[in-house]
């Protein structure tokens, strides 16, 4: 197993309120799965949760048979990427938006692969010079995109899809979804994706596997 | 060079200025007559009451009296930075009182023991009690300003950070930005004082000095020690503030508490 997520639980600390109650999971390599459930039912959170972004009043984690936690957990982060709806980047060129990760400590000793990244641009329908915009001049789905190029640049294992291709157009959009799975299929031993989408096609294009969320909790999980 | 004592008449003289204040409420209608009255007795029983116990202090001169005196300024002082944020997280009073009390009992006791060596002893009211109010009282600035940057940035660049994070960033790497900025901020003020010092005003101890009698050249020398150990204080103090607030807001799992800063009600 790749990943598994056990027994987790959070709860908001003001109101007490459950968040995620009691949630197990296990991530096999290859598997594409998408989560689905209501807005507020919990799926952003259980993603941030696999990342260990969030604090959790219960359960654990494990990355390949180990428990993460304390100082493993930003190389835990190195291979399970977090993916936010709203892209951040940082005021800077697209290039160096994705080059930034590897000034990190944990990424030091990992080389940034140029080309590889223009491949997925070219995939992507975007030409080098997209690397030289300001990413304060991009749109939405032009943010989603650099984000995307610089989690694949990052060389991870699992990725975690928070609405991650919500801002592109159709085209884009089949494009990204084209190149995740190619992404996956170059290593499926030890590569997961997890979505979440609220496009229903989506979610049935992309995953073999689809879980289910209501209020925190896993209703359904089934292939 | 003599001094001359004020007699309160005197003082009562000078006092009679506010009705200046007074009539041009009055005339303009501002309706601050009020405050003014208050401000005016504030000011007269505030300073009478501490002169008082300063003129107890100077005269038991035992170090117990001046150590506890020093102790009741430094907690109003660290509460004062405290309650100048309108942000506020589970810390962040423990951050600031501990990065007020050491860098300014640091600081305080290194100008009583090496610079003032000379002096009877170490707790001699005389020196401990202005030396610590001006370190006090420049520190808890740098502190205020260093934890307010740093809350309200924080509160503003979760996104950012939490990419950082999720990208596999340590905690010190997501954050350093953010606590450089704080640190900045907290220790501009004391070194665009320190570039003007002189030039726009006189500060206030100088002016003490000077009309107590004091050469020129001796209360100049004071100043300058001063101005060291304001800055060297406020520095630390910064540094404190930011870094004890840094690791109740950042946990050993690397995860940013967004959710623990929150927004105080404005009673102000």
């Amino acid at each position: 197993m790749l990943l598994s997520v056990d027994h987790i639980s959070r709860s908001d600390h003001l109101t007490d309120e459950p968040l995620l109650s009691d949630i197990s999971i296990s991530i096999a390599g290859g598997e594409r799965i998408a989560l689905r459930g209501k807005s507020g039912s919990g799926k952003s959170l259980l993603l941030r949760a696999i990342a260990l972004l969030d604090p959790l009043d219960e359960g654990s984690v494990t990355w390949n048979g180990e428990t993460i936690f304390g100082s493993a957990v930003p190389a835990y982060r190195r291979q399970v990427v977090y993916l936010p709806q709203q892209a951040v980047v940082a005021e800077e060129t697209v290039d160096e938006a994705i080059r930034r990760p590897f000034l990190y400590l944990s990424r030091q000793q990992h080389v940034y692969d140029h080309a590889q990244t223009l491949g997925h641009l070219q995939q992507l329908g975007r030409g080098e010079t997209f690397l030289k915009k300001r990413t304060g001049d991009l749109s939405g789905g032009e943010k989603q995109i650099t984000a995307l190029l610089r989690a694949l640049a990052v060389n991870p294992s699992v990725l975690l899809l928070d609405e991650a291709t919500s801002a592109l157009d159709a085209e884009t959009a089949r494009a990204a979804e084209q190149l995740l799975q190619a992404w996956q299929q170059e290593k499926a031993d030890i590569r997961a994706a997890v979505w979440v989408s609220h496009d229903r096609a989506q979610s049935e294009r992309v995953a073999q596997r689809t879980i289910h969320i209501e209020a925190g909790h896993i209703r359904e999980d089934r292939p | 060079m003599s001094y001359h004592a004020l007699s309160y008449w005197d003082v009562a003289a000078a006092a009679a200025l506010i009705l200046i204040n007074g009539i041009v409420s009055i005339a303009l209608r501002l309706r601050m007559e009020r405050s003014l009255l208050l401000a005016s007795i504030r000011t007269t029983m505030q300073l009478l009451l501490v002169g008082f116990v300063l003129q107890w202090v100077f005269a038991v001169d035992r170090w117990y009296v001046v150590i506890a005196m020093l102790l009741v300024m430094t907690l109003v002082a660290g509460y004062t930075a405290g309650a100048r944020n309108d942000r506020h997280f589970a810390g962040m009073w423990t951050s600031t009182l501990l990065s007020m009390g050491l860098s300014s009992w640091i600081i305080t006791a290194y100008a009583l023991l090496v610079v003032l060596h000379g002096i009877e002893h170490w707790y001699q009211p005389q020196y401990a009690i202005p030396l610590m109010g001006m370190v006090l009282g420049n520190t808890l600035n740098g502190i205020s300003v260093g934890l307010s940057t740093l809350t309200s940035e924080l509160a503003q660049r979760r996104g950012e950070i939490d990419t950082a994070l999720s990208l596999g960033a340590t905690r010190y790497e997501a954050a350093l930005p953010t606590l450089r900025q704080a640190i900045r901020l907290g220790m501009t003020p004391i070194i665009n004082s320190m570039m003007v010092v002189g030039l726009v005003s006189l500060p206030g101890m100088m002016t003490g000095q000077l009309l107590s009698g004091t050469s020129p050249i001796e209360a100049v020398k004071y100043q300058i020690m001063i101005m060291f150990l304001i800055a060297s204080a406020t520095a630390l103090g910064t540094v404190g503030v930011v870094a004890l607030s840094y690791l109740h807001l950042f946990t050993r799992d690397h995860q940013f508490l967004f959710h623990a800063i929150g927004k105080r009600k404005q009673n102000l």
